[in-house]
């Protein structure tokens, strides 16, 4: 049983937005003018939101970064008219560009704001600096189509190929051992793979004294860069998991749980 | 009827008032057309342009106004369009004779206003190219769009028909009121030859297909409500009252439309008689009646949402009553709803008050209100979201009214193409058809063959709507449902085909003696 | 909007076009899910150093066929530890940014018309070089100025170098206007000049005066990744922070408390803390005992009686002062004092805020003095002194009499004069010396990483100034402000496509050299700014030649990097130096953890502590002694003290006697009366563009404040209450004006302190490229060239200013 989760420390998150814009540059997600802008056209995946509470001399102001939610209950699913948002088998809501109509009922049921609408061709943002786009992540979607975060999933597929295909990480090649063969990475094993990639930044492994670029190239960009890694991500269903552990913590919630979406984002309270 | 003195005479001046449009043809006509013509050409244009630059031309966005007023004006057609039928069938059903002539004209609104509601999905969503082969193809069953796709087009279709069964004996008579276009007319009548067992068996699937229609016209409306009302993440929205306060929505703005055309067509081809002021008063009635209950959900609405609601509903609610948007809210809700009742009230308690200027007045100031309503009911809910996302003030741009008003001229144009080709008016009962008509006209079948269809049509059709839901996975589901639902309502038609080989001489067809024995057993 | 005939041709294609498509659109095949293939392209990775911020964070560039695609931090890092700050992630936007300067350009029409001519680099560097040539010709080498910004690794010395070998002592550096206070801080009660190492992985309690330790503090990524670790690295332990701020910062947001304090104040604050903690004798005895000097009373050599700073805080620091100077509570400042002494080991910390002010190094030294009573001087979870690593030697610079000359001439800009006695440099004076021509006039003007015609107070100035000089040379990769006024642009490579090494900034304490290496092939024109000021030089040809003998700056780095080689130690250590060098690339670092604390060796603390006494000072000895140097120069044999006076009254200094050598609450001098000018004008700058140098990149401006949602534009802040007593509501546009200007901005409400009004540094730029041009306003054109006279540092927020609606 495979379902990708991230978890989302609030109590080490500093709001820098980093995680924006790793995802920014990671998944190639074109920039709003000002113009676009002041109608509130935006396209960044994740975001920071801002519950403001208080006033002088005792405000109080907590910023929540925001990516999807990959529900399990997921309304966007059930609205989408054409199939083109759908559930991956490893719980990630996918978003197929090619078949969206643009309709735009997901965005309207998302109640996280977490999808957005190509309301320009995405190109003309590119144009001038096209040598910015990244290959290895996701294409450039379509004008009038409707996209959204898919848990940096080409770094996680690209995870289990490289690993089938005798690549990837050391460390995680190490861990994993003669079980990797031939016979391809099962599901078990490439959440393994994850987990041990999470537990390098997590528990703070890296050391001068070797170097092993690859090791950030397969977690969900915003988690590899998230600096004071208040970001976990792992198999929610693996029990012994770093997120599954923090899906346990009793300062564990999600957010607009009574809308019944059932995400697979859990956050720890401050504190 | 007064026009039945003259009967049986196609050259009768009363008979000729009925056809007006159809058979004459002024330079207002062409002038008119023309006009029509133009607005659609810049309305092309500037929707490509939309298409290549994006809908950043509009004044939505992501962090504002998802849906604007393009989804408002969608909601306000298929709100019209309902009346064609609400009308005609219920007329039908209730042999409500004062109306009779009310029937058909409505009948072409709804056929014109649902037209151009999908024209108005085509300028709404991202990929107009793509929208409508998609979701016959792709339809998921469990998304609200694939629903209303499925009715309107049961609703289209259906009401075509409808339309089509209720007017081929005029269509019929046209072939020797209008000689000039016999041909197309004698071919459109589906050799309709009105032996007295024909038009009894037409005159009874009417009233069925009457009597069927009506629930789909109201699912129609009752998914649009769905497609708002099944939404939990907006505020404003998620409500049981939707699908009925849709409904009832549908049937105000519809019937204040069809006043409003009423009227027009009433002064532009001079048929005061026809439609003579005590049937506006009646409408007017009616509407003022439909007017009040939709204010009393529009009451209950707004009490539930700012009595002890849910953070985010009572935000919502108070934008209309006091926020951003209580400058617009407040004159629709008392110039808009509130007056026109009063007046309308006034004038049908009234016995001495027939004034259909009133009544048209009022009907343009509730149409208008009702649109803005629909405004009210998409836009505010945007403006608060459940996360403390900052969203920016919904102004609609140019280019965005000037798409949606100018969608509206291809309303106005199909409905001139539907006046100006088919007598909007009945005629009378006692004008013959057959007079011209000649014996080979028209199609017929051997009534073993439609015996054979009509027991297979339904097996078939009810068996696609059964495959399409049951292998959804497999087959282009709605696509395949859809045909079902389709091929279910041509047996209404199969019904009315004539049968069997006509071979009396027209004179006895004319005098309206039943054609063979063949066709009794 | 017109509809254009291109837009109609596209149009009608998409039209016609539409239903072709379909097919492509993936409308008409049945696939159930589509989804983007695995990509299988094979990527590389260029380890490398961040330059977004002086931060120098190790990143690692993943490269696909020769072009850079994303950014990484570099794991083997050891101040980022495989992270970067959102900052780090926008270099392919500086990178690629198509408003780059494209090659070498030479002035093609008056300066600052914008005309340029492209010239080719040989052109461009011989008659650069001959202008200069011709300054030292002139006799006047010392009217050549050179400005600097962002001197990283060796690129400081190569540019002091420069200019001993040309003859000039007007080697600007920007730290003047960057936070040099706490260097002086630390060098008036450590003996150090620099900033300080801090060892936040051990600490439990942080009290920050003035700064935002999560936003423009550095290094960032460090900072933010310390952060996290110090909230949950530990089990059961977690630090508690503390802000002192008048500005409702990110940092003060996620603390655990905020102290709004009035501005400028921060200095009384902490001796009121001080105050407790002597009072209820909460002080490590230990350290203040053995490691402290001036604590106790004490009598100096001459027999005079000075009183200790025990002594002096109790007398003049109660809470109930400090409360009314602070604005703080009584009640507050106790409990933070006892908190902070009973939570150690933790840190008393300062930035900008505190230090770059009127009175900036007495309120470092008073913050840092906290530090000093706590003991939490290189000690686990305390202050650290950085290591710098163990470079081979420079050779010799090579000088003929006329550099030799111009290099003993006094600064142009008063530095380590009466005036500034302490100040190394005083940046921020420059364009005022300029326009007088005093103390001499400048001929020459060379800018390096550095952008003053935006960046200096009162920038205004620059006007006057610009036109007095002759011959501008830039360095810089962006046509920013002063590049548009210079005669010839020699665009430098950016960081990612050059070789520029970088010693860390201080923090972890122990030694970190990383290096910058080429990327990606040069995208324009440019040439590596180490490499064409090599060149010029040699191309001038005698000893200035002479001084830069290595072919290009990477034969200067291998050559410094072979000391540290030598000392075969930390995590890169070979037999041979190709060997060595080729492993330093491949992990872009060379470190040598751990920190050895001083502890007991008094080796050690003689590094750490190089007062004069050798000890910490609460009686600032080498302070005593550079006042009486001034002193005595100004008295030039007369009267001492009476010239002392009158230098600490040109000093704007208040206090007398040994007052002076003490931390201790200095009153802030402001410019613009209460009555006109009743509000105080501060500034901070955003985690995602603090540096500034990222203003023509669409991902920080479009995501410019998380705090306000901001995007592509600034606006300044206010207290709600404050501006609702201007009627002003929110979103209003205002106009600021303070004594030397004024700006228009739209007004936002935030709950800061309710007398100052908020604007971020970065934007308002009028040069720069497309996104940066005209969004938002430049705050420098509103505050005054105001100083701590005792170190030359710009006091950002010593300028009054009132607010009225546009």
């Amino acid at each position: 049983m495979l379902r990708w989760a991230m978890a989302i420390d609030l109590d080490r998150c500093t709001g820098c937005q980093a995680c924006t814009f790793a995802c920014i540059s990671e998944n190639n997600i074109p920039y709003a003018r000002p113009d676009e802008t002041a109608r509130g056209v935006t396209m960044a995946w994740n975001e920071m939101v801002v519950y403001e509470e208080g006033q002088y001399p005792n405000p109080s102001e907590k910023i929540v970064p925001r990516p999807c939610m990959h529900c399990n209950e997921a309304p966007c699913v059930k609205v989408c008219p054409v199939g083109a948002t759908y559930k991956r088998e490893d719980g990630i809501t996918m978003q197929d560009t090619g078949r969206c109509i643009g309709c735009r009922s997901c965005e309207v049921s998302c109640p996280y704001g977490a999808r957005t609408f190509n309301w320009f061709d995405s190109k003309t943002r590119f144009a001038a600096m096209e040598r910015t786009q990244n290959p290895l992540g996701q294409p450039l979607r379509p004008i009038g189509t409707v996209e959204k975060c898919v848990f940096c999933h080409q770094r996680l597929d690209r995870l289990r190929a490289d690993l089938s295909a005798g690549k990837g990480p050391r460390i995680v090649r190490q861990a994993l051992g003669k079980r990797i063969n031939g016979a391809g990475v099962t599901e078990a094993l490439w959440s393994e793979a994850v987990d041990v990639l999470m537990r390098y930044y997590a528990e703070g492994k890296m050391s001068p004294n070797e170097l092993d670029p690859t090791v950030t190239s397969y977690l969900p960009a915003c988690v590899t860069v998230c600096p004071p890694q208040a970001r976990l991500f792992g198999n929610v269903a693996d029990p012994d998991s770093l997120v599954a552990r923090s899906a346990r913590d009793p300062r564990a919630f999600t957010l607009l749980e009574e809308l019944g979406t059932h995400p697979n984002v859990v956050y720890l309270h401050k504190g | 009827m007064s026009t039945q003195t003259q009967a049986g005479n196609p050259n009768d001046p009363a008979v000729r008032a009925l056809v007006r449009p159809v058979v004459k043809t002024g330079p207002a006509f062409w002038g008119w057309l023309a006009l029509l013509v133009v607005i659609l050409a810049w309305f092309v244009v500037s929707w490509a342009r939309q298409l290549t630059v994006g809908h950043v031309l509009s004044g939505q966005g992501t962090r504002g106004a998802v849906w604007g007023i393009t989804v408002a004006n969608i909601v306000h057609l298929i709100g019209i369009s309902h009346v064609g039928i609400a009308i005609s069938a219920v007329v039908r059903i209730m042999r409500l004779e004062r109306y009779r002539q009310l029937a058909r004209l409505a009948e072409f609104v709804t056929l014109a206003s649902l037209a151009t509601a999908v024209l108005n999905i085509g300028l709404d969503v991202g990929r107009p190219d793509r929208f409508i082969v998609n979701v016959f193809w792709y339809g998921r069953w469990h998304s609200p769009f694939v629903w209303s796709m499925t009715v309107i087009t049961t609703y289209f279709v259906g009401s075509t028909v409808y339309l089509y069964l209720a007017m081929r004996r005029d269509i019929a008579c046209m072939a020797t009121v209008f000689p000039k276009r016999a041909g197309f007319y004698r071919a459109l009548s589906l050799g309709y030859r009105d032996t007295p067992s024909e038009r009894e068996r037409n005159e009874r699937t009417v009233w069925w297909l009457a009597v069927i229609i009506l629930p789909i016209m109201v699912s129609v409306h009752s998914v649009y409500g769905l497609i708002f009302g099944m939404q939990a993440a907006r505020p404003g929205w998620f409500n049981p009252l939707q699908a009925p306060y849709f409904v009832l929505g549908a049937i105000v703005s519809g019937f204040s439309a069809m006043i409003i055309v009423a009227a027009v067509v009433r002064r532009l081809f001079g048929w005061q008689e026809q439609l003579p002021p005590r049937m506006f008063k009646g409408l007017g009635i009616f509407l003022g009646f439909v007017t009040l209950l939709y204010m009393y959900f529009f009451f209950t609405e707004q009490l539930t949402a700012s009595y002890a609601a849910p953070a985010r509903e009572g935000e919502v609610a108070n934008e209309l009553l006091t926020g951003q948007f209580a400058g617009l809210f407040w004159p629709v809700a008392v110039i808009g709803l509130v007056i026109p009742f009063w007046a309308l009230f006034v004038q049908g308690v009234n016995k001495n008050v027939i004034s259909i200027r009133l009544t048209v007045t009022c009907a343009v100031l509730i149409n208008v209100a009702m649109w803005m309503k629909r405004f009210f009911i998409v836009v505010p809910s945007f403006m608060h979201p459940h996360l403390p996302i900052r969203v920016v003030h919904y102004q609609p741009t140019a280019h965005e009214w000037g798409l949606v008003l100018a969608s509206y001229a291809f309303a106005a144009l199909i409905y001139t193409a539907l006046i100006k080709t088919i007598p909007s008016l009945e005629l009378p009962e006692s004008l013959p058809v057959g007079a011209t008509a000649r014996a080979t006209d028209g199609l017929w079948l051997a009534s073993s063959t439609r015996r054979l269809l009509l027991a297979l049509t339904p097996l078939v059709g009810i068996g696609l709507i059964a495959l399409g839901i049951a292998y959804r996975q497999l087959v282009p589901a709605s696509a395949v449902w859809v045909t079902g639902i389709v091929l279910l309502l041509t047996i209404p038609l199969q019904i009315c085909l004539p049968t069997g080989r006509p071979t009396a001489k027209p004179a006895e067809v004319a005098e309206g003696v039943t054609a063979p024995a063949r066709e009794t057993a | 909007m017109a509809f254009t005939r291109r837009e109609f041709i596209q149009t009608t294609g998409t039209a016609t076009a539409a239903y072709s498509v379909l097919a492509s659109s993936g409308c008409l095949k049945r696939v159930e899910h589509k989804t983007t293939d695995v990509s299988t392209v094979a990527e590389e990775f260029v380890p490398g150093v961040c330059l977004q911020c002086p931060g120098g964070c190790g990143i690692l560039v993943k490269t696909v066929d020769g072009r850079a695609v994303k950014i990484e931090g570099n794991p083997a890092y050891p101040s980022n530890r495989g992270k970067t700050c959102p900052k780090g992630q926008i270099g392919l936007q500086i990178l690629y940014d198509p408003d780059r300067i494209r090659g070498p350009l030479k002035r093609d029409g008056a300066r600052g018309s914008g005309k340029w001519k492209p010239i080719p680099w040989d052109q461009a560097i011989a008659e650069v070089a001959g202008r200069l040539g011709e300054v030292r010709a002139s006799g006047r080498p010392e009217s050549l100025v050179v400005m600097g910004g962002r001197y990283r690794g060796q690129m400081g010395d190569l540019f002091g170098r420069f200019c001993d070998a040309f003859g000039t002592p007007n080697n600007v550096g920007h730290s003047s206007i960057c936070e040099d206070g706490s260097p002086f801080g630390h060098w008036a009660t450590q003996g150090f000049k620099s900033y300080a190492g801090y060892d936040w992985d051990n600490c439990r309690y942080v009290l920050t005066f003035g700064g935002s330790f999560l936003e423009a503090w550095r290094p960032t990524a460090g900072n933010l990744a310390r952060y996290g670790s110090m909230r949950r690295g530990k089990e059961g332990q977690r630090f508690k922070l503390v802000v002192v701020d008048p500005r409702f910062s990110v940092t003060a947001a996620q603390a655990d408390e905020w102290i709004p304090v009035n501005p400028v104040t921060d200095g009384a604050l902490a001796m009121g803390m001080a105050h407790v903690i002597v009072r209820d004798g909460l002080y490590n005895k230990k350290f203040v005992e053995e490691r402290t000097f001036g604590f106790e009373d004490f009598t100096g050599a001459d027999g005079k009686k000075h009183d200790g700073f025990k002594t002096v805080v109790l007398r003049d620091y109660a809470p109930e002062r400090v409360s009314k100077i602070t604005g703080v509570p009584e009640k507050t400042i106790v409990r933070v004092a006892r908190e902070f002494a009973a939570n150690q080991p933790g840190i008393a910390a300062g930035a900008r805020g505190a230090s770059m002010q009127t009175n900036g190094i007495y309120n470092r030294m008073a913050i840092h003095a906290l530090n000093g009573l706590m003991g939490s001087i290189d000690s686990p979870g305390g202050v650290l002194v950085q290591n710098g690593p163990p470079f081979s030697p420079w050779p010799a610079v090579s000088q003929d009499d006329l550099a030799k000359r111009g290099a003993a001439m006094p600064r142009l800009d008063y530095a380590h004069t009466d005036r500034y006695p302490l100040a190394g440099k005083v940046y921020q004076d420059i364009p005022s010396r300029i326009a007088e021509q005093k103390p001499y006039a400048a001929k020459a003007l060379i800018l390096y990483y550095t952008n003053p015609m935006f960046s200096t107070p009162e920038v205004d100035r620059w006007r006057a100034a610009i036109a007095k000089l002759d011959f501008v040379v830039s360095f810089s990769p962006f046509m920013d402000e002063t590049s548009a006024h210079a005669d010839y642009v020699l665009p430098d490579h950016t960081y990612l496509e050059r070789w520029h090494d970088d010693t860390i900034y201080p923090s972890v304490g122990y030694p970190v050299w990383g290096m910058r290496q080429p990327a990606v092939a040069p995208v324009f024109d440019t040439r590596n700014a180490a490499d064409t000021l090599m060149a010029i030089a040699q191309r001038m040809g005698g000893t200035v030649a002479a001084s830069f003998p290595w072919k290009d700056n990477q034969e200067l780095l291998r050559a410094r990097a072979r000391g540290i080689f030598e000392a075969r130690a930390g995590n890169v250590q070979a037999g041979d130096f190709e060997t060595w060098w080729k492993t330093f690339l491949q992990r872009g670092v060379w470190t040598n953890p751990p920190y050895e604390f001083a502890s007991d060796d008094p080796a050690r603390w003689k590094r750490v502590l190089s007062t004069p006494s050798g000890k910490f000072e609460f009686y600032s000895q080498a302070l005593e002694k550079e006042l009486h140097h001034a002193a005595e120069t100004r008295a030039a044999g007369g009267n001492v003290e009476k010239a002392l006076d009158s230098v600490l009254t040109d000093l704007g200094i208040a206090a007398r006697g040994d007052e002076v050598y003490r931390p201790h609450f200095e009153p802030p001098r402001f410019v613009g009366d209460k009555a006109q000018y009743p509000l105080h004008f501060i500034t901070y700058k955003t985690v995602t563009h603090a540096e500034g140098r990222g203003a023509n990149t669409p991902m920080v401006q479009e995501h410019f404040n998380v705090q306000t949602g901001e995007a592509w534009t600034a606006d300044c802040q206010m207290n709600p209450d404050t501006a609702r007593r201007l009627g002003l509501s929110n979103g209003d546009p205002v106009v600021i004006e303070s004594a030397v200007g004024a700006v228009r901005a739209r007004v936002r409400f935030a709950p800061h302190h309710p007398d100052v009004v908020v604007m971020p540094y970065e934007l308002g730029h009028t040069h720069y490229g497309e996104l940066a041009r005209g969004r938002g306003v430049n705050p420098n054109h509103v505050i005054a060239n105001e100083n701590d006279r005792l170190g030359g540092l710009a006091a950002f927020s010593a300028t009054r200013v009132r607010v009225r609606h546009a």
